[in-house]
């Protein structure tokens, strides 16, 4: 296998994908493209209604894709027929924000956590299945005791557990991860966030890492795609991207955070205004131009495209074509 | 110092389930001043919102039951007072926001009228004109244009309709505000649009408030003093300068601390408190923290810490204090 | 509830049933329709054992229309047949049409609600319109059409009270697949990839059994009144058979001077009847497991 961090593991090429509503066509994803190396994480982050979870499951082909390519393994998984894509299904995975909702409640965590395997079929003798159920309750820090519990007996944090452990039971490559800690208190999110840094040190997984907490992301991620209304705004390095917020958007975002801190330089700065408008047929131009502090008229005029400022980190403002 | 607006003494809460009984709340006390700002800290089931719900008299009935404790309004005694007097002092003394903006409006009546009930149902003048117009000033109060008051929930985005459940809860200019979670469920970009509107109401109506949150940097940039709460009890509470510049803590607030991902510095491993809440249904001689505690001594498990008070900061542990010297 | 969990430190399957009974059984009302039910059904099977099938048949027109006694506990009818022996073997039919069809629809308007609600589109729309039609006709009314049609006989009254209840679990099951399908755990299964089939067997119709259930037991209320009905009108269960709507309707010119001819059989369906609803509430409450109280 080659070094980790190298290789590109899967790459996002101009991923569309339209919704149709009865006003028009809902731009949930809009030309969205990036690449993820292998053992590497990507930090994806927005608001509410920005598209980002429509983007991981239009990658995981959980609902299909309006246009584009996503290259996994040099080839189109777009292109892939049902039976490809289930052979495919076990390299990748996906961690979902609510662990009450992503639990069917009328099955058992150690049901839970075999499911997949019996589905794709990677183990069929009922000892292993079950040797590896108890393997894989240890490697995400539940309890042996908990095997026949029901979720709904058991706490968020290790409802999450058992999410986590779910989708590793296919020992997957590449994992979509939806705000797995967001549903989680602060102490509980520490501890899963750990636990998922471990994994991937361990078994060199893959993340994409669906969230609205900037914190977080910052935390977990390599890199970061910024994304506004369907679009990506802006792409860097996770340092670099903390360090030099170049697009207006995302220093809104950074600024908007509450820092437990009292210092001066800590306190909330000036706050932007306005809401995130409507996906429902956007208007052409820059989408954040309509709250933008530096927007100008050629904002409104013409699409910006995300152009590299040298060292990868790509922006779609005006203000650094 | 300033009057006291609310006191809390020792309060209990029990739920009663079909399986157990549930000890939500053991032995808070708590006094505030008016106009202040608290902010009530803690995790899932650390018996913050019970805590507020008590102070209403909202908690379910048959189920959850005050076992014992004074909960005082300006001196008034809350705990006994009848059905018919909370609903007089519910909306106009003390009101309470609700953490989703989405459930807590009623979808099928205008905002103006929702508003305006509030208004109707405790002020004395009835009078249709005068409270449409203390109904537009309302909404001016939270950023809302008025020309907006006949537009229905579903047609607010969610920031909003927070601040039109704010617009609610300030209608009849409560003393004390209960806010739970007030923007949890909002992005964060509106939450900061929401926390600078409450600052500047705050400042301007002189309304104490309760905030109940889980997020440290919310109870940073707008409250004065802060509670941390565990296991249905206050384990610290101080100044702001206190609890976030203070030498000395509870380990547990050490611990929350260390849990949250700093913006400004790089750290790779996040440093978590190890287990998980006790269980609720048991009653626990000693701290509650002790199990999860790293400096767990054996007279923790026995009794109840005690207060160790410096100036404006309570700590409740023994590395403190009199347990300090005890223990040495 | 959570941490209660974690201070057991056995491994115990705690089943749900186990759960759902707790809660049943708090409720006194449906505990006494569930014993009402049991001691129906016991009846029907031991049916046999308490009177043999001669006595239901026989014709004694020396004893025709004779009082309650200690030979005759019920009385007899106009042709001396022995009323007790009647209503106990009465049950059979009774129970048997009614838990049979409700059986029969439930398996049907499951399958096909399910496949409707996950499929979804185009034979989503055609089905339901479909369902709406054979709902617009009245059950009854409905029932009368198909046995007028097939003829008179216990199976083929079977037929028409599945067929016309269908559409009711069809509905039932469809609009609470729509809703579960939104939720996150089936899309897990399908980033497994789990096919449509097992998704719906293992975790859609798992998840709907409750409101299944509930409506299954009120549905079997009303069909036995409904099979009730029909026999009285001559086209459910044919005489000598002795289904109660049948006996009812044999004995509907003796209402005046021997009122308990009527009355026996009528109160064997009310109680029927009553036992279903009250375990229908019951198992609505219990099968929730979000009410705590």
């Amino acid at each position: 296998m080659s070094p980790t961090g190298s290789v590109p593991l899967i790459q996002v090429k101009n991923l569309k994908k339209y919704f149709r509503t009865p006003k028009g066509a809902l731009h949930a994803v809009d030309d969205v493209s990036f690449l993820i190396k292998q053992g590497r994480t990507l930090g994806v982050v927005g608001e509410s209604g920005c598209g980002k979870s429509t983007l991981g499951r239009t990658i995981l082909r959980l609902t299909e894709a309006t246009s584009g390519e996503v290259i996994y393994g040099g080839e189109d998984l777009l292109k892939f027929n049902k039976h490809q894509m289930k052979e495919m299904r076990k390299r990748m995975q996906i961690i979902f924000q609510d662990p009450y909702a992503s639990l069917n409640p009328r099955m058992t965590v150690s049901e839970i956590i075999a499911e997949p395997i019996k589905v794709c079929r990677t183990l069929t003798d009922k000892n292993e299945i079950n040797n590896k159920v108890n393997e894989l309750m240890k490697t995400v820090g539940l309890a042996e005791r908990f095997v026949n519990t029901y979720p709904h007996e058991l706490d968020g944090g290790r409802r999450q557990r058992i999410g986590v452990a779910r989708a590793l039971a296919t020992d997957p490559e590449f994992i979509v991860c939806d705000e797995p800690v967001s549903a989680l208190d602060v102490s509980i999110q520490a501890q899963i966030l750990n636990l998922m840094m471990d994994l991937q040190e361990e078994r060199k997984l893959t993340y994409m890492f669906i969230t609205h907490d900037l914190s977080v992301v910052k935390h977990i991620s390599d890199d970061i795609a910024v994304m506004y209304l369907g679009q990506c705004v802006e792409k860097a390095t996770s340092k670099e991207l903390f360090r030099n917020p170049k697009h207006p958007y995302t220093q809104a975002l950074l600024d908007a955070i509450p820092l437990p801190s009292l210092k001066e330089e800590d306190k909330l700065k000036k706050v932007i205004k306005g809401e995130v408008s409507s996906p429902i047929n956007p208007k052409p131009g820059c989408r954040f131009s309509v709250r933008c502090p530096h927007a100008k008229k050629e904002c409104r005029e013409r699409n910006v495209p995300l152009v590299d400022q040298g060292d990868g980190h790509c922006v779609a403002c005006v203000l650094y074509q | 110092m300033s009057e006291k607006l609310l006191e809390i003494e020792d309060l209990h809460v029990r739920y009663r389930t079909d399986e157990a009984e549930v000890y939500a709340v053991n032995g808070l006390s708590l006094s505030m001043n008016k106009g202040e700002t608290l902010g009530l800290v803690g995790e899932t089931g650390a018996g913050k919102t019970t805590t507020a719900l008590s102070i209403l008299k909202l908690l379910p009935s048959k189920v959850g039951e005050i076992t014992k404790g004074s909960i005082k309004l300006d001196g008034k005694e809350l705990t006994k007072a009848s059905e018919p007097e909370m609903r007089r002092i519910r909306g106009a003394d003390i009101s309470m926001i609700f953490q989703d903006p989405m459930t807590s409006l009623n979808p099928v009546i205008r905002i103006g009228d929702q508003i305006a009930e509030v208004l109707e149902l405790h002020s004395k003048d009835t009078n249709r004109a005068h409270i449409d117009k203390r109904v537009d000033e309302i909404l001016k109060l939270v950023g809302i244009s008025k020309d907006r008051k006949s537009d229905f929930p579903h047609q607010f985005s969610g920031g909003m309709k927070q601040r039109v459940v704010i617009a609610i809860g300030l209608a009849c200019e409560p003393r004390l505000l209960l806010a739970d979670e007030p923007t949890t469920a909002l992005d964060v970009t509106i939450q900061a649009q929401v926390l600078e509107m409450m600052k500047e109401l705050k400042e301007k109506l002189n309304t104490a408030m309760i905030l109940i949150t889980h997020d440290l940097g919310v109870v940073a940039q707008t409250c004065d003093r802060v509670a941390i709460m565990y296991a249905g009890r206050i384990i610290e509470i101080g100044a702001i300068k206190d609890i976030f510049e203070g030498e000395n803590h509870h380990p547990y607030t050490v611990g929350l601390f260390g849990s949250i991902p700093d913006l400004t510095k790089e750290t790779n491993r996040l440093s978590p408190i190890p287990g998980m809440m006790p269980d609720p249904t048991k009653k626990i001689p000693g701290c509650a923290f002790a199990d999860r505690c790293k400096y767990c001594m054996d007279r923790c498990r026995e009794e109840e810490p005690e207060e160790y008070v410096v100036g404006t900061h309570m700590i409740r542990c023994n590395r403190f204090g009199a347990g300090k010297e005890a223990e040495a | 509830m959570a941490a209660k969990t974690a201070s057991t430190d056995t491994v115990k399957k705690r089943s749900q049933i186990k759960a759902i009974w707790f809660r049943y059984k708090k409720n006194k009302l449906a505990v006494a329709g569930l014993i009402l039910l049991v001691v129906l059904i016991l009846v029907a099977i031991c049916a046999p054992l308490i009177v043999p099938y001669e006595k239901v048949v026989e014709q004694n027109l020396m004893e025709r229309l004779a009082p309650m006694s200690g030979a005759h506990w019920f009385g007899t009818d106009e042709y001396g047949r022995d009323m007790f022996a009647r209503i106990i073997w009465g049950a059979r039919y009774s129970l048997a049409l009614g838990v049979g069809s409700i059986i029969i629809s439930l398996i049907f308007g499951a399958l096909i609600g399910a496949v409707c609600g996950y499929v979804g589109g185009k034979l989503d729309n055609i089905v339901m319109r479909l369902m709406d039609v054979l709902l617009a006709i009245p059950q009854i009314l409905m029932a009368i059409c198909i046995v007028a049609a097939l003829g008179q006989g216990a199976f083929n009254l079977l037929i028409a009270m599945s067929a016309s209840t269908v559409p009711k679990f069809v509905r039932i099951v469809r609009s609470s697949v729509l809703s579960l399908k939104q939720e996150e755990y089936i899309e897990a299964a399908r980033a497994c990839g789990t096919g449509d089939g097992r998704i719906i067997y293992r975790h859609v119709l798992p998840n709907v059994m409750g409101p299944i259930i509930v409506q299954a037991t009120i549905t079997m209320a009303m069909t036995i009144l409904a099979i009730s009905s029909l026999s009285f009108i001559g086209l459910g269960v044919p005489t000598p058979q002795p289904e109660w709507g049948t006996i009812l309707s044999e004995n509907k010119s003796q209402m005046r001077y021997y009122p308990y001819l009527c009355t026996i059989p009528g109160i064997a369906i009310l109680v029927s009847v009553i036992a279903m609803n009250l375990i229908g509430d019951g198992l609505r409450d219990a099968l929730d497991p979000k009410l705590k109280n």
